[in-house]
């Protein structure tokens, strides 16, 4: 995989200068800034890696999006595991979407290489801007009592623990939550974001999972769908070692402090500044990507 | 068919699974972290790798778990997810 590197069309304004320390720290520290704000509003630290690295640190957009899909995979796994063990996650469900998710990435990174980045920053600013709206709209939840017949072949029906025992769920619109997930895919490939967002809405809103077992299924697809995208970044030389490092290490421990303060601090807060954040950014991107010079 | 509860070879496999995308996470922060401090450029790219092969791991074991628990159909679905993911890496 990394025998195939080959270099950049364009030298990156970060890579030209060569990160010295002190640029070293500050990345880390900003990354570990996003990582433990995404980790106690349930929004995740991709989605500002992007827009911190290439509006505040002026880094190249390919790059950026190469180094957050690194620190998505390190955020996802790591929280991953403890989902499993407390038994939340459909691991048939998650399997299955991922075949729609990988090819989704797939086709977003190979977009990515060929679509100029001023294009790549506005699609970004959108779906950012949508992603800190409905962050702060509540869920239902809409049981489904019968059975569906793709959802019983697939076998795809589960069940969760609650304080009095086991509660089974039916699993339901499978083809609608297989085509949103290729969408969910081709948008983390494209933008270097987890799509945790619109992966719980295929979930919850379309086939109707509990919300508890789609928020932690989609976090164990997230690492499988963003190492798909990843790939393609590694092949293509936009995964700079002195970029990616810096910015996974930093989120990843953001992520660990974040999951530890988690329950000890007020969360609604929080919410709407790591929301406002966001939608400047998002404000930000669009903008500087309509004048061409992201 | 499934039941209400999962079967335990379900549960077991999920566990092992856990345990190895924590290992990996951990090990690919301390190689790279490692090549950072020391300027080595070898171990962060050899961090980025672990950290990229943590999930693809999982999905291949995911196969095994899912041929011991003699379920085709997921087998095949799981290594469908693999090929595409080593479409993705050596494509």
């Amino acid at each position: 995989m990394l025998a195939q590197i080959t270099p950049a069309a364009a030298v990156p304004r970060f890579v030209a200068m060569g990160p010295s320390s002190l640029m070293t720290l500050l990345l880390m520290a900003a990354s570990a800034g996003a990582g433990l704000l995404g980790a106690l509003t349930g929004l995740g630290g991709g989605v500002v890696i992007v827009p911190l690295l290439t509006v505040v640190f002026h880094v190249d957009l390919r790059h950026a999006v190469g180094a957050s899909l690194i620190s998505v995979i390190a955020t996802s796994s790591g929280a991953a595991a403890a989902y499993v063990r407390e038994g939340y996650t459909n691991i048939r469900v998650a399997m299955l979407l991922e075949v729609a998710t990988t090819c989704g990435a797939l086709a977003g990174a190979h977009l990515a290489t060929h679509v100029q980045t001023s294009v790549i920053a506005v699609v970004l600013g959108i779906v950012l801007a949508v992603s800190a709206f409905t962050s702060l709209s509540k869920r239902r939840e809409r049981p489904v009592a019968r059975p569906d017949r793709l959802a019983t072949r697939l076998r795809l029906d589960g069940a969760f623990p609650t304080a009095h025992g086991g509660r089974a769920y039916h699993v339901r619109r499978v083809p609608l939550g297989f085509g949103l997930m290729v969408v969910a895919g081709g948008l983390s490939g494209l933008l270097g974001i987890g799509s945790g967002a619109l992966k719980v809405l295929a979930m919850d809103g379309a086939m109707s999972l509990p919300f508890k077992v789609a928020t932690t299924t989609s976090n164990f697809m997230i690492g499988v769908t963003a190492a798909a995208g990843a790939g393609v970044y590694f092949a293509h030389g936009y995964v700079e070692p002195k970029l990616a490092c810096p910015v996974m290490l930093g989120v990843l421990a953001g992520a660990l402090a974040g999951a530890r303060l988690l329950g000890r601090v007020s969360v609604r807060a929080l919410r709407f500044l790591f929301s406002a954040v966001i939608l400047v950014l998002a404000a930000e991107m669009i903008y500087e990507g309509l004048r061409g010079r992201i | 068919m499934r039941g209400p509860n999962s079967p335990p070879d379900d549960t077991e496999l999920e566990l092992v699974l856990g345990r190895l995308l924590r290992g990996g996470v951990l090990l690919a922060a301390l190689v790279s972290a490692a090549g950072l401090i020391l300027s080595r450029a070898v171990w962060m790219k050899a961090g980025l790798f672990i950290l990229v092969a943590t999930p693809v791991a999982r999905v291949a074991f995911s196969v095994v778990g899912f041929a011991l628990a003699r379920d085709r159909l997921y087998v095949a679905v799981t290594l469908l997810v693999l090929a595409l993911l080593a479409v993705s890496l050596f494509g």
